[in-house]
């Protein structure tokens, strides 16, 4: 019977639904928490106006009873207020989000640093007060007479002047101890990677913030002591003093405690260095994409557009602003060179990190300017790659990993530069057409990546090797995406080949896992290249028929070496069409892609059509090739073959089915041409045709290619009885008689192998016989079967879950009745939908009818009995004799 | 009678049973954190008193507000399902379900 995996497909809808809804699940959670948050705020806030207005009621004795009606009265609409607004679902959701903002913008700034918290404090807590009590004692000092204004001299000045001469020396003291302690800790710290880096983190603003604390502590105690104060104040100096100094003291050991962690104060001066970078090198000034700002232009028109003259110039950025991140990339590249001395990883990795900052702090601004060659680029690919190779002979074998991890940043963050300005689709076409895409600087970051490979595939104990071919295909991706069809195929797809030929080179595990990799990135590509078709990109290269070419060549060295280690579960075909996870790529995903391309114009579907014809060929060719190399794993191409053509089969989706209306005075008399859908289905069958030849005779393999090719022929069968079509019927005979054909060949050669294929012979002509109006065709077969069917083979016996074996029909690993094999490959990526299970449970009942399968039998057996009882008539008499 | 009773207790009583709670959860808190820091603070009974009296208030200012908010539901509702019924609108039969009284979206009123 049919093993379709159903729960497997309810499972994997699960999970995706569970996907769909834990967004929403997330959000309910943050509304919930906005809703409680926000009754407990209007809570505390309706109870602290009560207070307030009994408080003021009690003083003010006169107005109490209105000070209270209106307190009452402010609390009730609060409340009643907030009981409206915590209901409200667009008010909650306008809190969740400002609240997530508010949270992400916290993250981004702690991220890079690291005394983000320090400073906030120091504001509110120092900063903010002082300059409170400054501004009371400006105000205060307008009003006059004992009761508003202590003197100085006065009897109430003389209680706190000790105080304040004791304030102003321990301010004082206080800032001189910051300054030696800042000082002394960052330059000890962090003054052996780089000087620059110590002055980026000693002018950080909670260092200067603490200093200057100290400082406007001391003026504002001056102030008081020289002219006196209000009041009000009279009682608090002393605590609140207290209190500034004592916060001042914590804040310092905090800052201390902080900045103690050098990696954070490299990470931190890649962000000081970036704002540098961005006041000294401006972008580009002229505007390619949309309207040039009003502000400049009338500016320009008055004569008072003073930006740089330089920034006019597209081709090439300000030179000082070069300069300066060039000084700069050079401190940070120092403190990476000093963290691979030392074998410390945390710090190489937050360099690293500060490297890539700043690198893309440029990028953003350079990229406003189009060239094919960068001196800053240019240069830091020169240091990574010194860097490189001091890791590579580092101890510490995981560091290499981490500075390829950076290169492949690197390396995909200067695709972002182009070399010319970008062609809009609303631009006039060249007269010579599309011009191609050419990317010089990516090419530096792609080789330095398979540099990195040489110089780390031979270490045991690093992913190096696995991040060098990772950043490969992420690039490879990005050059895609950015349309340098030419630099992926002379670069990318040349660089993966060279290193998966080094892989295979040294046959060890590891190196066939390594060489996994690069086929699963190069099938990465292939899927995005499937994906669609960009008519404004040109190319000398296709991106899909290189891919494809890459494939097959690499797929092709790759035979050799699975001949020697059959059972290594790193075998080509294995990798390139059987999911060992759900995200691993393979061909059949790629066919999947291709087919569901979005169409509208005719080209669109040509090219579409072109595409699956071209991988139902390189299906062939690596099982072709594989069965040259006597590989073992050929059934797994018949499987492929299985699986996409079932999504032929099944049809082919509406838009690639349109066809355009011809002009109505066609300039060339247009030839009725067959359908898309046609073109496809002799493209398969025609594989098929080819590859059952070839197994037949091929090496002994896995027998499963048996049941997939005749599930193959099957659904074509079934299909026909959904749908009218004659040239599916006509390649399907074609197929029946070329199995006829190459049976009647082994028959006639005398092999014993055959046995197994006259069943399915059978089983195809009572499809024929039953499903198409070629009875005569199937009788012709059904008498061949009999007369040429050899009556005594060495099969003894049925498996009881096969009931039609008896009958002629094949049974799968002899074991049960012939089923539709499920598409693997297909289910868990969700390819297939409810309706494609029950249409397939639907086909399995249709193709092993019994009353079909039986009746057939019944017209091989006619040429058949008289035969057998001959036969055992005279294996009697024989018996009978001796 | 019994869809507009189904109504009546997926729209109004629902909620107003948990702003009750909720009120008296929050009154609660407010009470029992005040009463710590008059304690800890040793402030004196005047203060004590205000702090008691605004509760007080406080609590009497939640009961009104939840009073009111349910009745001025009520009479949405009673609004609402008048139109429905004098019209052949028969939304009101399947839609309450789906779109009131979700209580897993924090209980934003969908009525």
């Amino acid at each position: 019977m049919l093993d379709f995996g159903i729960d497997e497909y309810f499972q994997n809808e699960a999970i995706k639904g569970f996907h769909q809804v834990s967004p929403k699940l997330q959000y309910q959670r943050r509304i919930g928490i906005a809703h409680y948050l926000f009754s407990v705020i209007a809570g505390v806030f309706g109870l602290s106006v009560l207070l307030f207005s009994h408080m003021l009621a009690a003083r003010y004795v006169d107005a109490a009873s209105t000070i209270l009606v209106v307190g009452v009265l402010c609390a009730a609409l609060f409340v009643l207020l907030s009981q409206w607004l915590k209901r409200n679902a667009r008010f909650l959701a306008a809190l969740v989000i400002r609240a997530s903002r508010v949270r992400a913008y916290l993250r981004s700034k702690t991220s890079f640093d690291p005394l983000y918290y320090q400073f906030v404090a120091t504001v509110i807590l120092v900063w903010l007060p002082l300059s409170l009590i400054l501004a009371g004692v400006v105000i205060g000092s307008r009003g006059s007479g004992s009761y508003v204004w202590t003197d100085v001299g006065s009897a109430l000045y003389a209680r706190n002047v000790d105080v304040l001469k004791e304030l102003m020396s321990f301010a004082l003291t206080i800032g001189g101890a910051q300054l030696a302690l800042f000082t002394f800790m960052f330059s000890y710290l962090l003054g052996k990677y780089s000087s620059r880096i110590v002055g980026a983190v000693v002018k950080h603003r909670a260092v200067v913030g603490l200093w200057g604390s100290s400082l406007w502590m001391f003026v504002v105690s001056w102030v008081l002591f020289s002219y006196g104060y209000p009041q009000l104040l009279q009682h608090l100096i002393s605590p609140i003093f207290l209190f500034m100094t004592v916060v001042c003291l914590v804040l310092t050991v905090w800052v201390s405690i902080s900045g103690i962690h050098p990696e954070r104060g490299v990470l931190y001066a890649s962000t000081r260095f970036g704002r540098q970078i961005r006041r000294s090198l401006k972008p580009c000034a002229i505007v390619w994409d949309g309207k040039p700002s009003r502000f400049w232009a009338i500016l320009r028109s008055s004569g008072l557009d003073w930006r740089n003259p330089e920034r006019w110039n597209p081709c090439e950025p300000p030179p000082r602003g070069l300069e300066l991140v060039t000084t700069h990339m050079a401190s940070l590249l120092n403190a990476a060179n000093r963290a691979v001395d030392e074998n410390s990883v945390e710090l190489l990795r937050y360099s690293l990190t500060a490297i890539l900052n700043l690198i893309g702090t440029y990028v953003d601004i350079r990229k406003t300017y189009f060239s094919s060659e960068d001196p800053v680029l240019t240069e830091t690919n020169h240091q990574m790659a010194a860097l490189l190779k001091a890791t590579s002979s580092s101890s510490n074998e995981y560091m290499p990993t981490l500075v390829i991890q950076a290169v492949g940043n690197i390396g995909a963050l200067s695709l972002k530069l182009a070399e010319l300005p970008p062609v809009t689709q609303s631009a006039p076409v060249h007269l010579f057409g599309p011009v191609s895409k050419r990317h010089a600087l990516s090419l530096l970051w792609a080789a330095l990546l398979e540099e990195g490979f040489q110089l780390t595939h031979s270490l045991m104990r690093t992913s190096a090797p696995f991040e060098a071919i990772d950043r490969l295909t992420i690039m490879g991706l990005l050059s895609h995406q950015n349309e340098y069809y030419d630099t992926m195929a002379t670069t990318f797809f040349a660089h993966i080949e060279a290193i998966d030929n080094i892989c295979l080179s040294h046959p060890d595990a590891y190196h066939r896992e390594l060489a996994r990799r690069c086929i699963e990135g190069m099938l990465t590509i292939f899927l995005r290249a499937s994906s669609g078709m960009s008519p404004w990109a040109a190319g000398v290269h296709d991106t899909f028929d290189q891919c494809a070419a890459s494939i097959e060549k690499m797929a092709k060295i790759q035979f050799t070496l699975d001949k020697q280690a059959p059972f290594d579960p790193n075998v080509c075909g294995t990798i390139l069409t059987s999911k060992s996870s759900d995200r691993q790529v393979v061909l059949q995903d790629v066919f999947y892609t291709t087919l569901s391309r979005s169409v509208s114009e005719d080209w669109q579907r040509r090219r579409t059509g072109q595409d699956l014809r071209k991988l139902l060929a390189l299906i062939r060719i690596l099982a072709e090739a594989s069965l040259e190399e006597s590989a073992t794993d050929v059934w797994t191409f018949v499987r492929a073959l299985y699986e996409v053509g079932y999504l032929l089969l099944r049809g082919l989706p509406g838009a690639l089915l349109l066809q355009e209306e011809p002009p109505e005075e066609p300039l060339l008399a247009r030839l009725p041409e067959p359908s898309l859908q046609e073109l496809l289905q002799a493209g398969l069958f025609d594989v098929w045709r080819r590859l059952y030849g070839l197994l037949l005779n091929g090496p002994p393999t896995a027998s499963e290619w048996k049941q997939h090719m005749a599930g193959l022929l099957g659904i074509g069968f079934a299909v026909l009885r959904d749908r009218e079509d004659a040239a599916l019927k006509d390649e399907l005979v074609a197929c029946i008689q070329e199995l006829r054909r190459l049976i009647g060949e082994m028959h006639g050669k005398g092999s014993s192998y055959v046995d197994e294929f006259w069943a399915y012979l059978q089983l195809a002509g009572a499809w024929l016989y039953h499903l198409t109006d070629e009875k005569a065709l199937a009788r012709e077969i059904a008498d061949e079967i009999g007369r040429l069917r050899p009556l005594d083979n060495l099969r003894r016996g049925y498996s009881s879950n096969s009931r039609f074996e008896p009958y002629g029909y094949p049974s799968v690993h002899r074991f049960s009745d012939f089923g539709l094999p499920r598409q693997e490959n297909l289910l868990a990526q969700g390819y297939l939908a409810k309706d494609d299970i029950s249409r397939i449970l639907g086909w399995q009942a249709l193709l092993m009818d019994e009353t079909a399968l039986l009746d057939y039998h019944l017209i091989v057996e006619k040429t058949r009995k008289p035969l057998r009882e001959e036969f055992y008539r005279k294996l009697r008499e024989q018996r009978e004799k001796k | 009678m019994r869809r507009y009773c189904r109504l009546i207790w997926e729209c109004v009583l629902r909620y107003s049973i948990v702003d009750c709670v909720t009120a008296v959860v929050i009154i609660a808190l407010l009470a029992g954190v005040s009463s710590l820091i008059c304690a800890v603070a040793q402030m004196n009974d005047a203060y004590v008193e205000y702090v008691r009296q605004s509760i007080t208030v406080l609590a009497l200012i939640y009961i009104a507000s939840i009073l009111f908010t349910s009745a001025w539901k009520h009479v949405e509702l009673a609004r609402s399902f008048g139109k429905n019924e004098v019209g052949t609108d028969t939304a009101t039969e399947s839609k309450p379900r789906e779109s009131v009284g979700k209580e897993s979206e924090a209980g934003t009123d969908k009525c």
